[in-house]
């Protein structure tokens, strides 16, 4: 048991498993919250690019930019002005003045650069990003007024870099979500494999020591499932059942089963007929007490690694039910986050940052489980073990 | 072989295959709504949507609905789908080439490379060879297969544009049927090579499992006793373990099918997966009912095939059910 | 924090989207009247499902027309792009937040006006589509000729909606929850989106939906679900809140379908459940006015008092943004409609005149070929450049204009039995088939009564009123209808037109399959009198189009 423990694989397991536990500590309980640009990339890669966000509070006398970076992402300007006739907001380039909003009175401004309204009143193409004119080289900008009384406002730039992992097609934070998602794949694979094989063990219990009538219907039922092609029966029960955590649960479990269930059985089969159970009938012992103080014990190890080596196949299986977008979207799960890059466009985004974490983060549990699996197995079967 | 065991099987199968034919028909109607009550569209008025029921023949009893769809099921004319209004199995039949040319070329590169892995592994134990191949095998096996796809259609698709990003044919289409053939060959080697690469690691790890226990029988260590040469040995031992995996490769043909789904939606493919993902997902019941079906048919068969095939070598299973 | 929405307002009214042709500006106005066309030869259809592909097909010059681009970062990208030129056009699609006005709390127009003043539009179309859509305040999308002038507008004011609610008596609890003025605190409510699989934004637009309408006291939970179970949900009206799209026609008579009282049956589209005397009668109005006049006067007053109660929210329309390759000239695009139109694939030529076949996308496969059964987008992206309609739409003013008829007229005939609408059309002189025979009225009148014999579905509604048709002089329709609509024009006119020979040789219109050589259950061929004939498909790869060798708008040799 202790060297179980020693195993790299158990203790990166722990590790992990702590990282979901401790989830909202360690990147807040606001996964969805939109942090930056959409696309933008971790922060250490390519750092001579403008990072993250800066913020400018603007006051009625305007404001100096010094710029020797690439155009921000998104250009902001909220807040309130205050004009006596007529306020003029302009953004001097070292190209070319744009009078960005004419108000009168007293007024909330919230002017976003992405806005067709914005690109239109400043004349500039409706299609691509306003910003690349609003900056386009490196040099001294400002942001000024004319005729305004009163200013409070805040000028926002998102640069194309932000947070650990960088952001989604969302501008959310990459790493934050990756970190919810261990939560979902731990608890998917962990509690599908455990039902499954509890489910998988009582009845290829029954099914083996039972035999007769009861034995051919269970198997049937088993011979049905397998029939079913996995997927699309899911897709099938997730719109009839719903598609929250514990559906999903649900319904991995149920067709998971069968493989246990199968081999349970043959061991009970191998057992049953075995002299040493044999001649426990034979003293007379209940079936039941066979049962439950013989045959399980007996069946234990093989359950283990069974529940081992299921893991992977669970957490797998939720992956691509979220990949192929048929999961709760409010879920975040690896599986999804992988769907959202293949179809919001990482690729053409050349967004890497969305890809490898969740799917290298899907790898490593899988390879985690497999290796305890592996480790069981060669308890139960020594001439596994390598050399 | 009894034949006596054999028709019980056989029957089996029927059973498994009728309870499937059930268990499609009540599913699929359990799902809420139908593929008329989906229409949104202000020139379609509530009579006009009757009128598509009425064709569709959802209008009619449950019961007879029943009976119509086990009639079609049965004589394997599957009647028009909902969505394309056409017959379902000539749109079948022109996306199954694809989806065999997928699975038949991956199944059988993954299951050559795998099972020589394997017997590497095995007669090599102890060595690098072992470790590294069981290494190998078990950190290909537990990449997600659309992870793995993604990965290398961003790889050899875009950045580094090798391959192509979708489809089976070039345009404008390649003239003569060898360039055509290279053509296609081109375009299903990223799928092929992503499929193969997640499944070759299965394959080895089985079968050095399975060749570790063959070469550690008793009648193996005897012929080592006598002096036989390793070769003939390793020979001897992969006979024996032949039938497990003639079993498994049979086996693993429904969730080959299965898996297509997910690479076909990946790869952009005219195959037999995304037809069915499309015909779930509108509650094309015709489609949907066929597609299962067929599925449920290979997989019947495929198992029926493994426990013949079992059951010719090794008469034990006859009496006692297939052992895994 | 709240913001007044000035700036925006004072924008919106004045955004005329009058030069919308993106970064090209290049496309001078054609005179449609004298088009000659097509130029091309063959038409290569290419299908690419996957977006990605689809992109960077553009991009290295394999496609050269990509229609409907929604990822702003698409977009943002193909603007960089040399080869490229980039089209919008406000689009027929809008978007709604559908509420239920049967039952507790929405059944109160002041909470529903107030829920219609607290989503913030201008954040939802920054934020989920990077600014290619815009926000609207109408039940028709903006482009249409009927909408009104402001229907661009964000009413996003959540201080004023606050204020509303307090005047009309709602108070809000310790926890910032919304009480009605009875002193009952507002459920819990469930804001249903349809899954990514359909709708891959919809589940992220109803979080921001959900939090703006929370910040001013709603109490907003979202609930994903499949769509077809949403719809089984709403048509019991058993729901509280859904979000829900449509592609709406340029004409206002949708408004009917969607919100007069006689559509809240099964299968009806009254989805809001929405019943109001004065709203029934002025859709009523609209639905029979005998003619463009009064059309119009009932569509406006329809619109306002929709504006007034509110049963629904108009949330947005989507721009429609296509991608042209610079290797071609003529392209025509006008602020209605993006580059992928009929009239540039009649106007366009290679730039460097060396003529080739110009590559369009088609986005999904089209799988069924037959005009009666054929039901997607895609099928109709091919079929609509093989079969022509009476009339088609000037992509100008988005108004009727000539198509196989030169010219129509909408008259009230007064009859024992009151009054019915007729429709004359006269058809152009000179028509013929792709297969060179030529058109008469008598294929016009057997495509309708073909229509009509069979119930076919998807044209039911246009046909169901038709009392007779007659023809006279082999180029006149006369079609009586029974009772009075305007409408009847557009029914009418849109119907496709197979000739007559087709149509009689067809055995079973369901089965019929005009691409199968054996003509199993009907004649083989598409033959129509569009710019375009079939020339090949191959399922899942390409499909192919050759140009119509009798087209009625080829140039003179």
């Amino acid at each position: 048991m202790k060297q179980l423990f020693c195993r790299t694989s158990t203790i990166t397991f722990i590790i992990i498993a702590l990282l979901g536990v401790f989830a909202p500590v360690i990147v807040g309980d606001t996964p969805h919250d939109i942090v930056g640009a959409p696309f933008s990339r971790p922060i250490w890669w390519k750092t001579s690019t403008l990072s993250s966000t800066h913020f400018y509070n603007v006051a009625e006398n305007g404001i100096q930019i010094n710029w020797d970076k690439n155009a921000p992402d998104i250009f902001n300007l909220t807040g309130k002005i205050t004009a006596d006739k007529i306020a003029r907001i302009i953004w001097r380039t070292p190209q070319k003045d744009y009078i960005i909003a004419e108000v009168t009175g007293e007024t909330w401004l919230n002017i976003d650069g992405r806005d067709m309204i914005f690109k239109q009143s400043l004349d500039l193409p409706l299609v691509g990003k306003s910003t690349e004119y609003l900056f386009p080289c490196s040099g001294s900008y400002s942001l000024s007024f004319s005729g305004a009384k009163s200013a409070d406002l805040r000028l926002s730039l998102y640069g194309a870099r932000n947070g650990l992992l960088g952001t989604d097609q969302r501008g959310r934070d990459v790493f934050a979500m990756f970190i919810y998602g261990i939560r979902t794949s731990l608890i998917v694979g962990i509690a599908a494999t455990l039902i499954a094989s509890l489910l998988g063990m009582t009845l290829g219990l029954v099914s083996g020591y039972a035999g007769g009538l009861c034995d051919t219907i269970i198997m049937r039922i088993v011979d049905i499932l397998l029939s079913i092609p996995t997927l699309p029966i899911m897709m099938v029960l997730a719109g009839i059942w719903g598609k929250g955590l514990w559906q999903l649960v649900l319904i991995l479990s149920v067709f998971s089963w069968m493989g246990t269930a199968r081999s349970v059985r043959s061991l009970v089969l191998t057992l049953r007929e075995s002299p040493w159970v044999e001649s426990l009938r034979a003293l007379g012992a209940k079936r039941r007490y066979i049962l439950l103080h013989h045959l399980v014990p007996e069946t234990a190890p093989l359950l283990l690694a069974n529940i081992a080596l299921g893991v992977p196949g669970a957490i797998l299986a939720e992956a691509g039910v979220a990949f192929l977008g048929l999961s709760d979207p409010r879920l975040i799960s690896w599986g999804r986050m992988l769907h959202e890059a293949h179809s919001f466009g990482a690729f053409t985004q050349g967004a890497w940052w969305l890809l490898l974490p969740p799917g290298i983060g899907i790898v490593t549990i899988c390879l985690i489980f497999m290796d305890l699996g592996k480790y069981l197995e060669e308890i139960i079967d020594p001439r596994l073990r390598a050399k | 072989m009894s034949s006596k065991w054999l028709a019980k099987r056989i029957l089996a199968s029927f059973i498994v295959l009728a309870a499937v034919l059930v268990l499609n028909f009540i599913l699929f109607r359990m799902m809420p709504g139908d593929a008329v009550s989906t229409i949104i569209d202000p020139s379609f008025s509530p009579e006009a949507k009757e009128n598509l029921r009425r064709i569709y023949g959802l209008d009619k009893p449950l019961f007879e609905q029943f009976l119509i769809y086990v009639r079609e099921m049965l004589t394997f004319s599957f009647g028009l789908s909902f969505l394309s209004r056409k017959p379902v199995w000539d749109e079948l039949a022109s996306r199954l080439p694809v989806t065999l040319a997928l699975a038949s070329a991956s199944m059988t590169i993954s299951a050559l490379l795998g099972t020589w892995l394997g017997i590497k592994a095995a007669i090599n134990r102890g060595h690098f060879a072992e470790k590294l191949v069981l290494r190998a095998s078990a950190v290909t096996s537990s990449f997600p297969s659309f992870f793995v796809q993604l990965i290398l259609l961003m790889l050899f698709a875009h950045t580094f544009p090798i391959f192509p990003l979708r489809g089976t044919l070039s345009f404008p289409q390649p003239q003569g049927t060898i360039n055509i053939f290279i053509d296609y060959v081109w375009h299903l080697a990223l799928p092929v090579i992503s499929l193969s690469l997640i499944s070759f690691g299965g394959w080895a790890l089985y079968v050095r499992n399975l060749m570790v226990r063959a070469l550690s029988e008793d009648f193996i260590t005897m012929a080592r006793a006598r002096g036989l040469p390793p070769n003939r040995v390793n020979l001897h031992a992969f006979r024996t373990i032949l039938p497990p995996i003639v079993t498994i490769l049979l086996m693993s043909v429904p969730g080959l099918v299965s898996g297509a789904v997910i690479t076909e939606s990946v790869f952009s493919l005219h195959g037999v997966g995304t037809f069915l993902l499309d015909a779930v997902s509108s509650a094309d019941y015709p489609a949907a009912g066929a597609a299962f079906y067929l599925l449920a048919l290979i997989t019947v068969t495929s198992n029926l095939l493994a426990d013949i095939a079992y059951g010719l070598v090794d008469p034990r299973v006859r009496i006692e059910g297939r052992g895994e | 924090m709240s913001y007044k929405h000035i700036f925006s307002v004072f924008f919106a009214a004045t955004l005329m989207f009058t030069a919308l042709c993106g970064t090209s500006g290049a496309s001078s106005r054609i005179d449609i009247e004298h088009v000659r066309g097509p130029k091309i030869n063959e038409l290569s259809m290419i299908i690419i499902s996957n977006p990605d592909a689809q992109i960077l097909a553009a991009e290295a010059g394999d496609i050269d027309i990509l229609s409907d681009i929604t990822r702003p970062t698409d977009i943002n990208r193909i603007a960089h792009n040399k080869n490229l030129t980039l089209t919008l056009a406000r689009g027929m699609h809008a978007f709604f937040l559908l509420l239920n006005n049967k039952v507790f709390p929405w059944n109160d127009a002041v909470l529903r006006k107030a829920a219609a003043m607290s989503v913030d539009r201008s954040g939802i179309v920054r934020m989920i589509f990077g600014g290619y859509c815009e926000p609207i305040n109408s039940w028709l999308p903006p482009v249409s000729p009927w909408a009104p002038s402001n229907s661009a507008q964000d009413i996003y004011d959540p201080k004023a909606a606050r204020a509303l609610l307090k005047k009309h008596g709602y108070s809000w609890n310790m926890s910032g929850v919304l009480t009605a003025p009875n002193g009952k605190p507002l459920p819990v409510m469930k804001l249903l989106t349809p899954l990514a699989r359909v709708a891959p934004t919809t589940a992220e637009l109803a979080e921001l939906i959900a939090d703006s309408l929370s910040s001013v006291g709603f109490p907003v939970q979202t609930e994903p679900m499949d769509f077809s179970a949403m719809i089984s949900v709403i048509d019991r009206k058993d729901y509280s809140m859904a979000l829900m799209a449509w592609s709406m026609g340029r004409d206002p008579d949708s408004l009917y379908s969607f919100y007069h009282s006689d559509m809240d049956v099964d299968g009806g589209y009254n989805m809001t459940g929405v019943h109001d005397k004065r709203l029934d009668r002025e859709l009523y109005s609209l639905r029979h006015a005998p003619d463009k006049k009064s059309a119009a006067k009932y569509a406006a007053t329809s619109q306002k008092l929709l504006a007034e109660i509110i049963p629904s929210v108009p949330i947005y329309s989507r721009f429609s943004v296509s991608a042209v390759s610079k290797k071609w000239k003529n392209i025509f695009t006008t602020d209605k409609i993006t580059a992928d139109n009929i009239w540039t694939l009649l106007c366009a030529e290679p730039k460097d005149g060396k003529m080739r076949p110009m590559r369009m996308l088609l986005a999904e496969e089209p799988r069924n070929l037959n005009p009666f059964s054929a039901s997607t987008a895609y099928s109709w992206q091919v079929l609509g450049m093989i079969y022509e309609t009476l009339l088609s739409t000037n992509p100008y003013t988005l108004e009727n204009m000539h198509g196989l008829a030169k010219t129509w007229k909408v008259s009230t005939k007064n009859t024992t039995s009151g009054q019915c609408t007729e429709l004359d059309f006269t058809l152009q002189s000179g028509i013929k088939w792709n297969d060179g025979s030529p058109l008469t009225a008598a294929d016009v009148k057997a495509s309708m009564d073909f229509i009509r014999k069979n119930k076919i579905p998807r044209f039911f509604d246009s046909v169901k009123n038709i009392a007779y048709i007659t023809t006279s002089d082999n180029n006149k329709i006369h079609v009586v209808m029974n009772g009075v609509s305007y409408w009847y024009l557009d029914n009418i006119a849109g119907l496709p037109i197979l000739p007559k020979k087709v149509l009689d040789a067809i055995k079973d219109w369901q089965r019929w399959d005009p691409l199968d050589r054996a003509g199993t259950f009907g004649p083989y061929g598409l033959v129509g009198t569009g710019p375009f004939a079939f020339k090949s498909y191959r399922p899942g790869e390409f499909l192919l189009m050759k140009k119509n060798k009798f087209y009625r708008l080829l140039e003179a040799k």
